[in-house]
């Protein structure tokens, strides 16, 4: 009986400190609206999109879109090939990221500036251009969806330098889009301490 | 929220033929998130992309159009807001010389009709049985064109709309040569038709009157509700508004107003003259004999001099006033004042003077007008040419005859506004094609064989002329959501039919260019063409001071001529800021914005006096029948003294039958049982009562406003306009001294936001709550939650009465979340979903928000708001939805937020800049709504911004400040009234008769009470 509860103990003791590291290192905690001076920039970790324990894999299966998540979509555009091989930059198409809350999704028109002309023999860009002339609309499956009441605003991201693989990874070597950060606020959380930026409720929720 | 749309934007093309234009929305994925339901993975939404994105569109950014509102015919000038090809908001435009900024209720409110989902979507002919079925626009103007070009001998058609201004009026003109059997017949619901025969008979024909409210020291205003409905208010409000300020070099204006009952002007006069109904052309009549007599017979112009001679012989002034039921001694302080004044204003109009004696009412006016010499000051006129219009009357009875073979009718819907006894109701049944060019299948429409649907203006072009030198021009900002045409558009598609062209317009866009270009000549056309469609017009107001017209020989005959009033009990219907002439009814914020007056939402109320309510035993809320020679309507009690004894009053705009989900079976129509003048041609909302009956059924109204009286608690104050620093409405005497702070006070390091509402320009008209539901996504409930509650408008008006009997309103009070600095709400939230800001809101995070309630029972002021269900906006409503702002969940708590979505887009686009807000740049949708300017919000840490100096003014207070230690961010100026009307009554928000706060008390008090109470 003794051994049992031992055992119990020493395993409660391990989660405990286990759990009390990650909550160290997550900060305070707490939502108590700091000026920006008095933040504990050292507070959070955030690497490769695993910050804070909040950020466990393992609870993602509360989130409707997980980690790797990555539908298959309408048309099966390679961001490797148009990035890596291609040296498109990101702006080409997404072209609203520097003036726009939204990074914007481009106008079928745009791809057909070239696809008119380029690769007009593959099954995919016959699609494409199918859809263009029938005025029918592209339907792409989103990836990264943030929740209505998260305000996010990618122009003020991008005019504070932060890159698009911060957040969305290395788009530029994905053949399939993918997700591979959580979206959740803490890794956000983290990323603005991190940054000096504002972590008042209001900068992403009304 | 869910959404997707199939039409992009127009681009300029308005008619949809420019297929290749016709973009498709990206519905944006990343803001549109759905409700996430369990572990599930979601279905997702997909992101839509356009296939041709217009270049002026940059999804997440919102393009703004210049436009007119076209829901009156004053032409406001309005900026409309659209995001990725729809529009969601309407506002003033501060270059429009009509409003300068800010737009009334119902402009705000022209988005619920052209996203309305009981909209007219395709044209559809009356099948033998009796049913519509659809049919193409080709066969409706096929089938209408051969109805007016087909007319047989001895027959006519005519063309019923509303009056027609600018290139659609001239366009008619060209309609008329291709059909000469079509005739037009103006009906105007607005008022503007009895002034222009006031004008006609005064001064012969050819003249129009515009009034000028800025210049005037002193206004006497007959029944005309120029801060509500009548003309033009938003123009006149901002006019009457610039005459408040203390700092007025002249002194702040004196206003008096006449009427039986306390409308919404009369509560902001300065005096209310509580008359008997229909004596209003005898009181008129005394007012000008005593003028005369005051200023001296030969100070009138020797024009005028004949026609006033004739006007005023044989009057008895203490006779006119004993009739009136008013004091001899209101008449002498009304006409020395008049008489004294260096300018002077005397208006007539509205419901209560419409009837036998209108023309007279307004003869008399331009009479006083005259005598006063303020033509060309505060009465400018305007030359032009006559109405050719034929009598309303005249029309009737040709239908009746059967004279009539095709009625077209455009945008009116008589069959509901005119009184049943008019009998146009028999007459239309015999027309053999009456055909409807309409937004809504409604009561005129459904008795018409051939219905079509209209366009509203932010789907087509047009323009108007509202005042000399002033065009108003109209650009559609988004495609049109159905297949629909505006009126002009229709005169081309049927001349087109018998092949003919109005000069090479193929379109009426075309038309109106032609028409400018006419107008303004060829020179650099492109470029000034392209500046009008910016600005939305050409604005260059001509001066019409030097406009000077003899009194015509026939104006003393007109005004001399009375037919006799009758005594005994009236019954009035009157238009109210909500429903103006009814159009509006199934327009959901409209029916749960309160009466600024009675503060009743949903349906309709007949306003009794007590003593009439004690003697036929009736208790508020009880269901009673009126009954005049015309008709009969039942509807609730509310029963008020702000009215006189001998009449009763009903609002226009309810009883609709066929407008739509939210407008069908919302109160009585009160229009069916008024007179038809049948010499004047107009509908007289004043007749006599024959029986006042209760009625077995069961009704209530459902009143927003608990309390009447402020308690002398200094929730809404008033001050003389010659003793500014003692506040009135205030118990005084109460001294706290520097409080006790409990709490750390909050730093604010970057920017304090803060608000005044300055009461002295503030008429309760209710603009600002529209303007609120439509920004901030705020729900309609319904008139069954409302009762329990549960309304959810973020900013209310609050009205407070006193015992005055003159000035008996001591100020409407919009009253939104004070946004506390030590906010009471705030240490009650547990679960800390309510906190302030470093920018120094208070700030509700909705994600965070359990739905204990505890912060709104804590509330001092009674503004927030709990989501007790989720509420719907049947699509395509739901295309309105301001993309900035969360649609809240069931069971979220919610309050104004200061608009903090358009606080960060500014500051988005000073970070940009590098720069600090400027004070202006952020305007709350309230502040740029308010048509009088009264709300100012801006950074308090800015020791130069108007928030700052007009919160250090010493009119200013903050609400309950005192008593609670709120510190709230909101400061309020006291209302200035004129030291004359402060002399009158000892108000100090007593208690003011028992009779109000009883009676609701029994109906409503214990449903309503906990919401309201402060």
């Amino acid at each position: 009986m003794n051994v049992r509860r031992s055992w119990i103990l020493i395993i409660i003791c391990l989660l405990s400190t286990v759990m009390l590291g990650r909550l160290g290192a997550e900060g305070s905690g707490s939502a108590v609206a700091q000026s920006t001076e008095s933040t504990d920039k050292a507070a959070g970790v955030w690497r490769d999109g695993k910050a804070v324990f909040s950020d466990e894999p393992m609870l993602d299966i509360f989130n409707p879109y997980q980690r790797g998540y990555k539908p298959e979509q309408p048309i099966p555009f390679s961001h490797k090939l148009h990035v890596e091989k291609n040296k498109m930059e990101c702006q080409y198409c997404h072209s609203g990221v520097a003036k726009s809350p939204y990074a914007t999704i481009p106008p079928v028109e745009l791809c057909m500036g070239c696809h008119a002309h380029v690769r007009t023999e593959s099954p995919y860009i016959q699609k494409l251009a199918e859809h263009y002339e029938q005025k029918k609309p592209l339907e792409w499956e989103p990836v990264h969806n943030l929740p209505e009441h998260a305000v996010f605003n990618h122009e003020r991201h991008v005019k504070a330098g932060v890159g698009c693989n911060k957040c969305h990874g290395q788009v530029n070597e994905m053949e399939v889009v993918e997700k591979v950060s959580s979206l959740r606020m803490g890794w956000c959380v983290s990323c603005h301490r991190m940054n000096g930026a504002s972590i008042d409720c209001s900068t992403c929720h009304y | 929220m869910s959404s997707s749309s199939k039409k992009g934007n127009t681009n300029g093309d308005a008619n949809g033929n420019n297929v290749s234009r016709r973009n498709f929305l990206k519905v944006i994925g990343a803001a549109g998130g759905a409700a996430a339901t369990g572990c599930a993975r979601q279905p997702v939404e997909k992101i839509i992309p356009y296939l041709n994105q217009p270049n002026e569109v940059v999804p997440g950014v919102a393009t703004w159009y210049s436009g007119v509102c076209g829901e009156c015919q004053a032409g406001c000038g309005v900026l409309v807001r659209t995001r990725e090809g729809r529009v969601v908001k309407v506002e003033g435009n501060p270059v429009s010389p009509i409003n300068e900024g800010g737009l009334c209720a119902l402009g705000q409110s022209t988005l619920q009709t052209l996203y309305d989902p009981d909209r007219l979507r395709e044209p559809m002919a009356r099948k033998t049985g009796g049913a519509f079925s659809a049919i193409s626009w080709k066969d409706a103007v096929a089938k209408l064109h051969a109805g007016i070009s087909e007319v047989p001998d001895g027959k006519e058609a005519v063309l019923l709309s509303a009056p027609l201004s600018g290139s659609t009026a001239k366009l008619l003109e060209e309609f008329r040569g291709v059909f000469p059997k079509v005739r037009h017949v103006e009906y105007d619901t607005g008022g503007q038709a009895a002034v222009d025969a006031a004008a006609a008979a005064t001064f012969g024909g050819g003249y129009r009157t515009h009034f000028d409210f800025s210049k005037a020291d002193v206004v006497v205003s007959f029944g005309s509700g120029f801060l509500e409905t009548w003309l033009s208010p938003a123009r006149f409000s901002k006019q009457w508004s610039k005459t408040r300020k203390v700092d007025r070099p002249s002194g702040v204006s004196y206003v008096v107003h006449v009427e039986p009952r306390l409308s919404l002007t009369a509560a902001n006069a300065d005096r209310w003259v509580k008359n008997a109904p229909g004596s209003e052309a005898e009181l008129l009549k005394a007012l000008l004999k005593l003028i005369v007599d005051k200023r001296g017979a030969a100070s009138i112009s020797a024009g005028a001099g004949a026609a006033v001679k004739q006007a005023i012989a044989g009057v008895d002034v203490a006779k006119a006033a004993h009739s009136a039921g008013i004091d001899e001694k209101e008449l002498e302080a009304m006409a020395t004042h008049l008489a004294h004044a260096s300018s002077s204003l005397v208006v007539a109009g509205g419901a209560s003077i419409s009837g036998e004696n209108e023309l007279a009412c307004g003869v008399l006016a331009n009479l006083i007008n005259a005598a006063l010499g303020n033509i060309g000051s505060t009465v400018m006129l305007e030359k032009r040419k006559p109405s050719e219009t034929s009598p309303l009357s005249d029309l009737i009875s040709k239908m009746a005859e059967g004279s009539v073979s095709t009625l077209i009718v455009a945008g009116v819907n008589p069959f509901y506004s005119l009184p049943v006894s008019s009998g146009f109701r028999s007459a239309l049944a015999k027309v053999p094609l009456v055909a409807a060019l309409t937004l809504n299948l409604d009561e005129t429409a459904s008795q018409a064989q051939l219905v079509m649907p209209a366009s509203t203006n932010f789907e087509s072009w047009s323009d108007s002329n509202p005042l000399p030198g002033v065009y108003a021009l109209n650009q559609p900002s988004m495609q049109p959501l159905y297949e629909t045409l505006n009126l002009g558009d229709l005169m081309i598609s049927l001349a087109w039919k018998s092949n003919k062209m109005f000069g090479e317009a193929k379109t009426f866009h075309d038309y109106i260019r032609a028409q400018w270009k006419q107008r303004v000549g060829g020179v650099d056309f492109e470029n000034r063409w392209l500046s009008f469609v910016e600005q939305g017009g050409e604005f260059n107001a001509s001066d019409l001071s030097s406009n000077q017209a003899t009194v015509s020989a026939s104006a003393g005959e007109a005004a001399a001529k009375l037919s006799e009033r009758s005594h005994g009990l009236h019954v009035m219907a009157f238009p109210n800021v909500r429903s103006v002439d009814g159009s509006s009814a199934n327009r959901p914020w409209l029916q749960e914005i309160p009466d600024p007056m009675s503060k009743v939402i949903w349906g309709t109320w007949v306003e009794m006096h007590p003593d009439l309510a004690e003697k036929q035993g009736f208790a508020s809320g009880d269901v009673v029948m009126v009954k005049t020679k015309d008709g009969a309507v039942r509807t609730p009690v509310f029963i008020t003294d702000k009215i006189h004894p001998d009449v009763v009053a009903i609002p226009i705009g309810g009883g609709h039958d066929s407008m739509g989900r939210y407008g069908d079976g919302v109160g009585i129509n009160a229009l069916s049982i008024m007179s038809y003048a049948a010499a004047t041609g107009g509908i007289s909302l004043l007749n006599s009562v024959v029986t006042l009956a209760a009625d077995p059924r069961k009704d209530h109204l459902v009143v927003t406003q608990g309390s009447d009286d402020q308690r002398e608690r200094g929730i809404a104050r008033w001050v003389a306009a010659d003793d500014l620093h003692n506040q009135h409405g205030v118990h005084h005497g109460a001294h706290h001294g520097e409080p006790m702070q409990m709490y750390k006070q909050m730093e604010h390091p970057l920017y304090s936001w803060g608000m005044t509402v300055d009461l002295a320009s503030c008429t309760g008209c209710s603009a600002c709550v529209v303007a609120c539901y439509a920004e901030n996504n705020v729900p309609v409930v319904g008139k069954e939650l409302a009762r329990e509650g549960r309304e959810m408008s973020w900013i209310r008006i609050s009205r407070y009465f006193n015992n005055d009997e003159h000035r008996p309103v001591d100020g409407f009070l919009p009253m939104m979340c004070q946004h506390c600095g030590n906010a009471p709400c705030e240490p009650v939230c547990p679960v800390y979903a309510t906190y302030h800001t470093e920018e120094g809101l208070n700030h509700m995070v909705y994600n965070r928000c359990v739905g204990t309630r505890y912060c709104s029972n804590n509330c001092s002021y009674k503004v927030r708001r709990f989501n007790w269900f989720k509420y719907d906006w049947p699509e395509p409503l739901n295309w309105q939805l301001n993309p900035d702002v969360t649609v809240r969940e069931v069971g979220v708590m919610e309050k104004c937020t200061f608009c903090i979505q358009r606080i960060r887009e500014a500051q988005n686009t000073a970070k940009n800049e590098g720069r600090r807000v400027e004070d202006g740049e952020v305007k709350p949708a309230c502040a740029s709504s308010c048509p009088t300017n009264a709300i100012a919000f801006g950074d308090r840490l800015n020791k130069d911004s108007e928030v700052s100096k007009l919160s250090a003014d010493v009119r200013a207070y903050k609400v309950l400040d005192a008593h609670l230690n709120t510190q709230p961010a909101v400061s309020y100026l006291a209302r200035v009234v004129h030291p004359e009307a402060a002399k009158g009554g000892g108000s100090h928000g007593k208690s003011h008769g028992s009779s109000q706060g009883g009676s609701h008390g029994d109906s409503h008090a214990a449903a309503h009470g906990g919401s309201e109470h402060h």
